[in-house]
């Protein structure tokens, strides 16, 4: 689920940065140059300033994931309603309405906006009302409560607090669109995980199915037609080999992190059950992923020997990231060739004396050219 | 041994708490031919080597299992007391065997293999030559920075080929299979390396000048493979 977490979490980011990009170019294309207008500037750049500090502070916390307590608000909404009356306090008689060069009146809200993002709905709608009488007192204050007055700060009031407010449920909106969206696409892909597994389940075991058959079946048919000898030796390599690759076949999809050493020992001690000593060394090098067509060639010879070791072999495992050298000296005669099943992997046999040598070596595939 | 002196048995004290292994030993020494080893003390531990006859031996042939302890982490004082110590045991994996020769020891035995190698092994070691028994190549060949040759001579010796069959195997340019001696220098050169690299100990300092002496390295190629932190 964490990326339908960091889909929601992008709307949500999408949204606030919109909304802090409204905030900071307001407050420096209209509201700066209103403050300078003010009779008293210095007082007009303090005010000014002290909205920066709080619009910085708010967006501060927001960003950095906070705001969720009531410690924002507490902090910041006082001094912003504060900043309503301060600033009509300083502005001169006008024939205006009393609040239309109020630029904190507007501005305010934006901040507000910020600092109860992660608030709930109904703190930015009180923030609106609060706010909303804090200018229907300045107009008594003014004494311009006759309809138009009224009518005006009706009008104001519903701009200044519609706006944030409409935003806040619009972002709200956009996140559960974007959490249910991605909620979809991760239950897309789960489900088409799970059918890729079921596809690569159902060719691994056709494909186990189809090496039995090659393996074993035909063995087995043969031995119950009585076509073959048992006492002769092919007969008996046939069945060692066929028994090793069984005792692969079974765990090579167990999920260990050394998949070619745990295959190896599958063919060691299938060697072990009739009698041989099998010494199987810890590997030097730490082998690097290998496909199974890739594991099997390398194990494939180490098989043949093994079935063919008269008393004791030992089996080693040299690599590095490019390359793996499997090996085992044996004392067994020399097993029928066959040619490497795999382009990587290169296999070599050398008899010397009563002993049989044989090496598979995997090389890491150059890259085409 | 100087030139005019009389070859003396090598005596070894065996440190070796079950005695059907200490029996094994025994029989490996007296069947061979030239009777190069003598074990003078057989102790089953520590502390009975340090204050008896052992501790005077030639070399010391140390199981790593004694009773329920593993002594893996006493070879270094061993080493540093000037013995030279040869771990005989079964735990043959290749980072055991780099932490043992890394701690000081002057070679490895495999416990299931020693036969082979048991009385050349304790033969040579006596003599600070670079002697590599096939369980040693593979801890060689997790710890020293080594060159193509030796590296392949190391993988052979590792597989459980003699050097007459790594010899077979490894050509010369031209084709021609090299000598079973110029295999036993790639691998001498090898053992030589990893002495350079591990603990400035007595065991590894003896090695190097006897590998020096032979013309395995030159004395400037010891700082040089030591100046790398392993």
């Amino acid at each position: 689920m964490s990326s339908v977490s960091t889909v929601r979490d992008r709307f949500d980011q999408g949204a606030l940065g919109a909304a802090l990009l409204i905030v900071f170019a307001w407050h420096l294309a209209n509201d700066l140059p209103a403050s300078l207008a003010m009779p008293n500037r210095t007082a007009g750049l303090a005010l000014w300033l002290a909205f920066t500090v709080l619009a910085l502070i708010s967006s501060w916390v927001i960003l950095r994931g906070g705001g969720q307590g009531p410690a924002l608000p507490v902090l910041v909404i006082p001094p912003l309603l504060a900043g309503v009356v301060a600033t009509a306090l300083l502005l001169p008689p006008t024939d205006q309405h009393v609040l239309q060069p109020n630029w904190w009146f507007a501005s305010g809200s934006w901040v507000a906006l910020i600092a109860l993002w992660r608030r709930s709905l109904w703190e930015i709608v009180l923030y609106g009302v609060v706010n909303t009488l804090i200018g229907l007192g300045i107009v008594i204050a003014d004494d311009h409560v006759d309809a138009a007055g009224l009518g005006q700060l009706l009008v104001l009031g519903h701009g200044v607090c519609i706006i944030p407010v409409a935003l806040f449920v619009g972002c709200r909106m956009l996140v559960d669109v974007g959490r249910g969206t991605a909620s979809t696409q991760a239950a897309q892909a789960r489900t088409a995980t799970l059918r890729l597994a079921a596809e690569a389940v159902a060719t691994a075991r056709a494909r186990r199915y189809e090496m039995v058959q090659e393996t074993v079946s035909a063995l087995l048919g043969e031995i119950a037609s009585g076509r073959i000898d048992l006492h002769e030796p092919a007969t008996q390599q046939r069945i060692r080999v066929a028994v090793a690759r069984l005792r692969r076949l079974m765990v090579e999809t167990d999920d260990v992190p050394e998949a070619l050493i745990h295959e190896l020992r599958a063919c060691a001690d299938a060697a072990e059950r009739r009698g041989v000593e099998v010494d199987l060394q810890a590997p030097v090098g730490s082998i690097p992923a290998l496909l199974l067509a890739e594991r099997h060639a390398l194990t494939e010879p180490i098989i043949r020997v093994l079935a063919a070791t008269e008393t004791h072999a030992r089996v080693t495992t040299v690599s590095n990231a490019e390359e793996v050298v499997v090996a085992v000296i044996a004392d067994a005669a020399m097993p029928p060739l066959m040619p490497s099943d795999h382009g990587t992997v290169r296999v070599n046999y050398d008899m010397e004396g009563d002993l049989l040598w044989a090496q598979a070596r995997w090389s890491v595939p150059s890259p085409p050219r | 041994m100087g030139p005019g002196q009389v070859e003396r048995p090598v005596t070894a004290a065996i440190v070796e708490d079950l005695e059907v292994v200490v029996e094994g030993v025994r029989s490996w020494v007296a069947a061979d031919p030239g009777r190069r080893v003598r074990v003078t003390a057989v102790v089953d531990t520590i502390e009975a080597l340090l204050e008896g006859d052992g501790r005077t031996a030639d070399v010391v042939v140390l199981d790593l299992d004694l009773g329920r302890d593993m002594v893996t982490d006493r070879v270094p004082e061993l080493s540093d007391l000037g013995l030279r110590v040869v771990v005989f045991s079964v735990h043959v994996k290749p980072l055991v065997v780099q932490a043992v020769m890394d701690a000081g020891a002057c070679a490895f035995l495999d416990k299931r293999t020693g036969k082979d190698h048991f009385v050349d092994t304790i033969a040579a070691v006596a003599k600070d030559e670079p002697y590599v028994t096939p369980s040693m190549a593979g801890g060689l060949l997790q710890g020293a920075r080594l060159s193509e040759r030796e590296r392949e001579a190391l993988v052979y010796l590792f597989q459980g080929m003699s050097h007459e069959s790594i010899a077979r195997r490894m050509k010369k340019p031209g084709g021609e299979a090299i000598s079973p001696a110029t295999v036993k220098q790639y691998i001498g050169r090898a053992r030589a390396k990893f002495a350079a690299m591990g603990r400035p100990c007595a065991s590894n300092f003896a090695l190097l000048a006897r590998c020096i002496e032979d013309g395995l390295i030159r004395p400037d190629q010891v700082d040089d493979y030591r100046s790398t932190p392993r």
